[in-house]
């Protein structure tokens, strides 16, 4: 079962801001990874916005080695394969074996701070995406 | 039924509450679900109900009636995965529903992404 992963928030405030991956996946019928995430509200005044990368571009590729890079910070047993927001600075990682990891109040900050700037290099990617495909008309504006 | 209502909450984060025949999938978000609004100072309020925390709903929100409410908004617009959807459709309803930003709102938007759907209070767009 999920082993909660503390984070230590002690003079600390808010670590996460928008863009914030919101859920991530990768779906083997669309070939592309699904992602929501929760938009800068420069990008859009929607609560959440929608993206596909679809496998074998360079965006889905970015994605997957973020993925990697992220498995290895959280000394996942097995790939994450699988991110969910869960309000605020909390995430729920999904690993290949059903596993889940979570995170919210951790002792060790470098740890987290880490697991942070991969989270939000994703939202990033993800965002960048979304703002490419709304350019050449592939996601409502 | 009873035994399904209790279930619903042994799912995780962002699974899928209800596999519906057309492939569309329900999928539970915990960061939108009821907190104890009560408790909370207005600034807490606004904080816990913004997009970082998740807007929230009203606690008369179950997961069993959201599942039901969004399974028939679901089967009416015909969705089905393949080919999946990617939408996000707005619901004005008679009552108050959750919180968005602090404020008391009335709207639900259901937001459909490939096969997965999920819903949350939304901000109302009549101010």
């Amino acid at each position: 079962m999920a082993e909660p992963i503390p984070l230590d928030l002690s003079g600390t405030q808010r670590i996460v801001y928008p863009p914030i991956i919101d859920f991530l996946a990768h779906d083997p019928v669309l070939r592309a990874y699904v992602a929501d995430f929760v938009p800068d509200p420069h990008v859009s005044q929607e609560q959440k916005e929608s993206v596909y990368l679809r496998d074998g571009t360079d965006a889905a590729r970015r994605i997957e080695e973020l993925l990697s890079e992220l498995s290895s910070i959280l000394n996942a047993p097995v790939a994450v394969v699988k991110i969910a927001h869960a309000g605020g600075d909390s995430f729920d990682f999904y690993t290949a074996d059903g596993g889940m990891i979570e995170l919210h109040d951790s002792p060790s900050p470098q740890f987290s701070f880490d697991v942070y700037a991969a989270i939000q290099a994703l939202s990033q990617e993800v965002q960048f995406e979304f703002i490419r495909q709304r350019r050449v008309g592939r996601v409502a504006g | 039924m009873a035994g399904e209502s209790a279930d619903l909450y042994k799912v995780r984060n962002r699974e899928t509450l209800r596999r519906l025949d057309t492939g569309m999938e329900i999928t539970r978000a915990t960061k939108h679900e009821p907190i104890a609004f009560d408790s909370l100072s207005n600034e807490e309020l606004r904080d816990c109900t913004d997009s970082r925390s998740g807007s929230k709903f009203l606690a008369e929100w179950t997961l069993a009636q959201l599942t039901d409410w969004t399974e028939q908004q679901v089967r009416l617009r015909g969705w089905r995965f393949p080919p999946g959807v990617q939408a996000a459709v707005r619901f004005q309803m008679p009552r108050p529903v959750g919180y968005v930003k602090g404020k008391l709102v009335r709207t639900i938007t259901i937001f459909a992404s490939g096969r997965y759907v999920h819903a949350f209070p939304d901000e109302d767009q009549d101010g």
